[in-house]
Protein backbone atom coordinates (compact mmCIF):
# COMPACT_ATOMS: atom_id res chain seq x y z
CA UNK A 1 0.00 0.00 0.00
CA UNK A 2 1.54 3.37 -0.96
CA UNK A 3 2.36 5.74 1.86
CA UNK A 4 0.23 8.87 1.71
CA UNK A 5 1.47 10.94 4.66
CA UNK A 6 4.71 12.69 5.54
CA UNK A 7 6.63 10.80 8.17
CA UNK A 8 9.87 11.03 10.16
CA UNK A 9 12.28 8.16 9.39
CA UNK A 10 12.39 6.86 12.98
CA UNK A 11 8.70 5.97 12.74
CA UNK A 12 9.37 3.52 9.94
CA UNK A 13 10.44 -0.09 10.18
CA UNK A 14 14.07 -0.79 9.25
CA UNK A 15 14.28 -1.03 5.48
CA UNK A 16 16.39 -4.20 5.78
CA UNK A 17 13.19 -6.13 6.61
CA UNK A 18 11.67 -5.29 3.23
CA UNK A 19 14.98 -5.85 1.48
CA UNK A 20 15.25 -9.27 3.12
CA UNK A 21 11.85 -10.11 1.61
CA UNK A 22 13.12 -8.85 -1.74
CA UNK A 23 16.19 -11.10 -1.50
CA UNK A 24 14.00 -14.07 -0.53
CA UNK A 25 11.81 -13.43 -3.57
CA UNK A 26 14.87 -13.24 -5.80
CA UNK A 27 16.04 -16.50 -4.22
CA UNK A 28 12.64 -17.97 -5.07
CA UNK A 29 13.06 -16.99 -8.72
CA UNK A 30 16.43 -18.76 -8.83
CA UNK A 31 15.09 -21.80 -6.95
CA UNK A 32 12.18 -22.14 -9.38
CA UNK A 33 14.47 -22.71 -12.34
CA UNK A 34 15.98 -26.06 -11.31
CA UNK A 35 12.46 -27.14 -10.30
CA UNK A 36 11.16 -26.35 -13.79
CA UNK A 37 14.08 -28.33 -15.22
CA UNK A 38 13.37 -31.20 -12.83
CA UNK A 39 9.66 -31.11 -13.75
CA UNK A 40 10.52 -31.36 -17.45
CA UNK A 41 12.93 -34.19 -16.74
CA UNK A 42 10.27 -36.14 -14.82
CA UNK A 43 7.74 -35.67 -17.63
CA UNK A 44 10.32 -36.88 -20.15
CA UNK A 45 11.20 -39.91 -18.03
CA UNK A 46 7.55 -40.69 -17.30
CA UNK A 47 6.59 -40.62 -20.99
CA UNK A 48 9.73 -42.29 -22.39
CA UNK A 49 8.35 -45.64 -23.53
CA UNK A 50 11.65 -47.62 -23.78
CA UNK A 51 12.18 -46.82 -20.11
CA UNK A 52 8.65 -47.10 -18.73
CA UNK A 53 7.94 -50.54 -20.25
CA UNK A 54 10.05 -52.02 -17.46
CA UNK A 55 7.73 -50.66 -14.74
CA UNK A 56 4.07 -50.83 -13.80
CA UNK A 57 2.07 -48.15 -15.77
CA UNK A 58 1.10 -46.48 -12.47
CA UNK A 59 4.69 -45.37 -12.00
CA UNK A 60 4.69 -43.73 -15.41
CA UNK A 61 1.52 -41.78 -14.51
CA UNK A 62 2.88 -40.84 -11.09
CA UNK A 63 6.22 -39.58 -12.40
CA UNK A 64 4.60 -37.67 -15.28
CA UNK A 65 1.91 -36.21 -13.00
CA UNK A 66 4.42 -35.09 -10.38
CA UNK A 67 6.61 -33.54 -13.07
CA UNK A 68 3.66 -31.72 -14.66
CA UNK A 69 2.49 -30.42 -11.27
CA UNK A 70 5.96 -29.15 -10.44
CA UNK A 71 6.41 -27.56 -13.85
CA UNK A 72 3.02 -25.82 -13.92
CA UNK A 73 3.26 -24.59 -10.35
CA UNK A 74 6.74 -23.15 -10.70
CA UNK A 75 5.94 -21.58 -14.07
CA UNK A 76 2.91 -19.82 -12.53
CA UNK A 77 5.06 -18.74 -9.59
CA UNK A 78 7.70 -17.32 -11.94
CA UNK A 79 5.02 -15.53 -13.95
CA UNK A 80 3.78 -13.86 -10.77
CA UNK A 81 7.29 -12.77 -9.84
CA UNK A 82 8.22 -11.58 -13.33
CA UNK A 83 8.33 -7.93 -12.17
CA UNK A 84 11.35 -8.77 -10.04
CA UNK A 85 13.16 -10.80 -12.66
CA UNK A 86 16.46 -9.30 -13.70
CA UNK A 87 18.10 -9.67 -17.09
CA UNK A 88 20.41 -12.34 -15.65
CA UNK A 89 17.39 -14.33 -14.36
CA UNK A 90 15.74 -14.13 -17.76
CA UNK A 91 18.90 -15.41 -19.41
CA UNK A 92 19.20 -18.32 -16.98
CA UNK A 93 15.52 -19.19 -17.55
CA UNK A 94 15.98 -19.11 -21.34
CA UNK A 95 19.04 -21.34 -20.93
CA UNK A 96 17.11 -23.82 -18.74
CA UNK A 97 14.25 -24.03 -21.27
CA UNK A 98 16.75 -24.32 -24.13
CA UNK A 99 18.69 -27.09 -22.40
CA UNK A 100 15.47 -28.95 -21.58
CA UNK A 101 14.22 -28.85 -25.16
CA UNK A 102 17.58 -29.96 -26.53
CA UNK A 103 17.48 -32.97 -24.17
CA UNK A 104 13.89 -33.68 -25.27
CA UNK A 105 14.91 -33.49 -28.93
CA UNK A 106 17.88 -35.80 -28.36
CA UNK A 107 15.49 -38.32 -26.85
CA UNK A 108 13.05 -37.73 -29.72
CA UNK A 109 15.83 -38.35 -32.24
CA UNK A 110 16.22 -41.88 -30.87
CA UNK A 111 12.54 -42.47 -30.21
CA UNK A 112 11.43 -41.23 -33.69
CA UNK A 113 14.20 -42.27 -36.10
CA UNK A 114 12.04 -41.74 -39.22
CA UNK A 115 10.04 -38.55 -38.70
CA UNK A 116 7.35 -37.45 -41.11
CA UNK A 117 7.69 -34.11 -42.91
CA UNK A 118 5.49 -32.49 -40.30
CA UNK A 119 7.45 -33.99 -37.39
CA UNK A 120 10.71 -32.87 -38.99
CA UNK A 121 9.44 -29.28 -39.30
CA UNK A 122 8.30 -29.26 -35.67
CA UNK A 123 11.66 -30.68 -34.50
CA UNK A 124 13.48 -28.01 -36.48
CA UNK A 125 11.43 -25.17 -35.02
CA UNK A 126 11.80 -26.48 -31.48
CA UNK A 127 15.53 -27.07 -31.97
CA UNK A 128 15.96 -23.50 -33.28
CA UNK A 129 14.09 -22.11 -30.27
CA UNK A 130 16.10 -24.27 -27.86
CA UNK A 131 19.39 -23.24 -29.42
CA UNK A 132 18.34 -19.59 -29.18
CA UNK A 133 17.51 -20.11 -25.50
CA UNK A 134 20.93 -21.62 -24.81
CA UNK A 135 22.58 -18.83 -26.83
CA UNK A 136 20.80 -16.21 -24.70
CA UNK A 137 23.39 -16.97 -22.02
CA UNK A 138 26.09 -15.81 -24.40
CA UNK A 139 24.30 -12.94 -26.12
CA UNK A 140 26.45 -10.78 -28.36
CA UNK A 141 28.81 -13.57 -29.35
CA UNK A 142 27.22 -13.98 -32.75
CA UNK A 143 25.72 -11.58 -35.26
CA UNK A 144 24.22 -12.45 -38.60
CA UNK A 145 23.21 -10.34 -41.55
CA UNK A 146 21.62 -11.18 -44.87
CA UNK A 147 21.64 -7.79 -46.65
CA UNK A 148 18.17 -6.28 -47.06
CA UNK A 149 16.58 -9.48 -45.71
CA UNK A 150 17.57 -10.19 -42.15
CA UNK A 151 19.69 -8.72 -39.40
CA UNK A 152 19.87 -10.66 -36.14
CA UNK A 153 22.03 -10.50 -33.05
CA UNK A 154 22.74 -12.94 -30.24
CA UNK A 155 19.98 -15.45 -29.58
CA UNK A 156 17.95 -14.37 -32.58
CA UNK A 157 20.94 -14.99 -34.85
CA UNK A 158 21.29 -18.51 -33.49
CA UNK A 159 17.59 -19.11 -34.12
CA UNK A 160 17.98 -17.87 -37.70
CA UNK A 161 21.08 -19.98 -38.36
CA UNK A 162 19.56 -23.18 -36.96
CA UNK A 163 16.20 -22.65 -38.64
CA UNK A 164 17.27 -21.45 -42.09
CA UNK A 165 20.51 -23.37 -42.52
CA UNK A 166 19.36 -26.82 -41.46
CA UNK A 167 22.53 -28.87 -41.81
CA UNK A 168 20.97 -32.30 -41.84
CA UNK A 169 17.83 -32.03 -43.92
CA UNK A 170 16.57 -35.50 -44.69
CA UNK A 171 17.17 -36.63 -48.23
CA UNK A 172 13.71 -38.07 -48.46
CA UNK A 173 12.18 -34.75 -47.42
CA UNK A 174 14.31 -32.82 -49.91
CA UNK A 175 12.99 -34.99 -52.71
CA UNK B 1 -2.64 -28.45 -0.42
CA UNK B 2 0.49 -28.09 -2.49
CA UNK B 3 2.74 -27.30 0.46
CA UNK B 4 4.50 -30.67 0.16
CA UNK B 5 5.44 -29.57 -3.33
CA UNK B 6 6.49 -26.05 -2.40
CA UNK B 7 8.66 -26.72 0.64
CA UNK B 8 11.71 -27.86 -1.34
CA UNK B 9 11.49 -24.66 -3.42
CA UNK B 10 11.04 -22.53 -0.29
CA UNK B 11 13.93 -24.30 1.40
CA UNK B 12 16.15 -23.79 -1.64
CA UNK B 13 15.11 -20.12 -1.90
CA UNK B 14 15.97 -19.59 1.79
CA UNK B 15 19.33 -21.31 1.32
CA UNK B 16 20.12 -19.13 -1.71
CA UNK B 17 19.09 -15.83 -0.13
CA UNK B 18 20.22 -16.40 3.48
CA UNK B 19 23.86 -15.23 3.10
CA UNK B 20 22.77 -12.13 1.17
CA UNK B 21 20.09 -11.27 3.72
CA UNK B 22 22.60 -11.60 6.55
CA UNK B 23 25.09 -9.40 4.71
CA UNK B 24 22.40 -6.80 4.01
CA UNK B 25 21.22 -6.71 7.61
CA UNK B 26 24.79 -6.31 8.81
CA UNK B 27 25.43 -3.48 6.35
CA UNK B 28 22.18 -1.60 6.84
CA UNK B 29 21.52 -2.23 10.51
CA UNK B 30 18.64 -0.04 11.68
CA UNK B 31 18.52 2.29 8.68
CA UNK B 32 15.00 3.26 7.72
CA UNK B 33 15.54 4.08 4.06
CA UNK B 34 17.87 3.29 1.21
CA UNK B 35 18.78 5.19 -1.95
CA UNK B 36 19.90 3.90 -5.33
CA UNK B 37 23.58 4.77 -4.75
CA UNK B 38 23.70 2.68 -1.58
CA UNK B 39 21.85 -0.23 -3.17
CA UNK B 40 24.16 -0.11 -6.18
CA UNK B 41 27.22 -0.16 -3.93
CA UNK B 42 25.87 -3.00 -1.78
CA UNK B 43 25.15 -5.16 -4.83
CA UNK B 44 28.06 -4.18 -7.03
CA UNK B 45 25.76 -3.00 -9.82
CA UNK B 46 25.40 0.32 -11.63
CA UNK B 47 22.95 3.05 -10.66
CA UNK B 48 20.46 2.31 -13.46
CA UNK B 49 20.29 -1.37 -12.50
CA UNK B 50 19.88 -0.45 -8.83
CA UNK B 51 17.08 1.96 -9.64
CA UNK B 52 15.33 -0.62 -11.82
CA UNK B 53 15.56 -3.19 -9.03
CA UNK B 54 14.24 -0.87 -6.35
CA UNK B 55 11.45 0.38 -8.62
CA UNK B 56 10.44 -3.22 -9.33
CA UNK B 57 10.32 -3.90 -5.59
CA UNK B 58 8.17 -0.78 -5.18
CA UNK B 59 5.90 -1.99 -7.96
CA UNK B 60 5.25 -5.31 -6.23
CA UNK B 61 4.58 -3.53 -2.92
CA UNK B 62 7.69 -4.46 -0.93
CA UNK B 63 9.14 -0.96 -0.91
CA UNK B 64 7.65 2.51 -1.25
CA UNK B 65 9.33 5.46 -2.91
CA UNK B 66 9.37 8.66 -0.83
CA UNK B 67 11.30 11.91 -0.91
CA UNK B 68 13.71 12.68 1.92
CA UNK B 69 13.81 16.29 3.03
CA UNK B 70 17.05 17.23 4.76
CA UNK B 71 16.68 21.05 4.81
CA UNK B 72 17.97 23.04 7.78
CA UNK B 73 14.63 24.85 8.20
CA UNK B 74 13.01 21.69 9.58
CA UNK B 75 13.75 20.35 13.06
CA UNK B 76 14.88 17.08 11.49
CA UNK B 77 14.77 14.99 8.32
CA UNK B 78 11.43 13.72 7.16
CA UNK B 79 9.95 11.82 4.24
CA UNK B 80 7.11 12.85 1.97
CA UNK B 81 5.24 10.85 -0.67
CA UNK B 82 5.48 12.04 -4.27
CA UNK B 83 1.90 13.38 -4.23
CA UNK B 84 2.78 15.87 -1.52
CA UNK B 85 5.78 17.43 -3.27
CA UNK B 86 5.41 21.19 -3.77
CA UNK B 87 2.54 21.40 -1.29
CA UNK B 88 2.81 23.00 2.17
CA UNK B 89 3.32 20.29 4.79
CA UNK B 90 2.59 20.90 8.46
CA UNK B 91 5.55 19.83 10.58
CA UNK B 92 3.11 18.45 13.12
CA UNK B 93 1.70 16.13 10.44
CA UNK B 94 5.19 14.84 9.67
CA UNK B 95 5.58 13.75 13.31
CA UNK B 96 7.32 16.75 14.91
CA UNK B 97 4.75 17.03 17.65
CA UNK B 98 6.56 19.72 19.65
CA UNK B 99 6.41 22.22 16.76
CA UNK B 100 4.09 25.16 16.21
CA UNK B 101 0.87 23.79 14.75
CA UNK B 102 0.91 26.25 11.85
CA UNK B 103 4.57 25.79 10.89
CA UNK B 104 4.71 24.47 7.34
CA UNK B 105 7.42 23.55 4.84
CA UNK B 106 7.07 23.11 1.10
CA UNK B 107 9.17 20.23 -0.17
CA UNK B 108 10.26 20.52 -3.78
CA UNK B 109 12.02 17.79 -5.79
CA UNK B 110 15.09 20.06 -5.91
CA UNK B 111 15.35 20.22 -2.14
CA UNK B 112 14.77 16.53 -1.54
CA UNK B 113 16.00 13.20 -2.88
CA UNK B 114 14.16 9.99 -3.65
CA UNK B 115 14.67 7.11 -1.24
CA UNK B 116 12.95 3.76 -0.70
CA UNK B 117 11.33 2.67 2.55
CA UNK B 118 9.57 -0.43 3.83
CA UNK B 119 6.07 -0.29 2.36
CA UNK B 120 4.44 -2.04 5.28
CA UNK B 121 3.92 -1.26 8.93
CA UNK B 122 5.49 1.25 11.25
CA UNK B 123 8.05 0.89 14.00
CA UNK B 124 6.40 0.64 17.38
CA UNK B 125 8.49 3.32 18.99
CA UNK B 126 7.55 5.72 21.73
CA UNK B 127 7.43 8.53 19.18
CA UNK B 128 4.97 6.61 17.04
CA UNK B 129 2.71 5.87 19.96
CA UNK B 130 2.86 9.53 20.97
CA UNK B 131 2.15 10.63 17.42
CA UNK B 132 -0.87 8.32 17.33
CA UNK B 133 -2.06 9.66 20.68
CA UNK B 134 -1.97 13.25 19.45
Amino acid sequence: MPRKKPIIPSQLRPVSLALAKLELTKGHILASMPCIFFGFLLITIGTFKPFTVHFHPVWSWLITGFGALLLVRETIELFQLRELMQKSHEKILAFVFGAVFIVVLLIAAFAVPNPTAFQYTVFRIVLALAAAGVAAMFSGFLEMEIPKVLRAGGALAVFAVVYFYAPAALEKLQQ
Amino acid sequence: MLSWLTWPVDWLARKISEPRVRRLQAALGDERYIDTDRWAKLNGINKQQAEAELEAAAKVGLLARMYLYEGSDAPGDFLVPEELLNTPIKLVDAGFIDQDEDATISVSPLRSRPVYVDAEGQAETEATQLAYAT
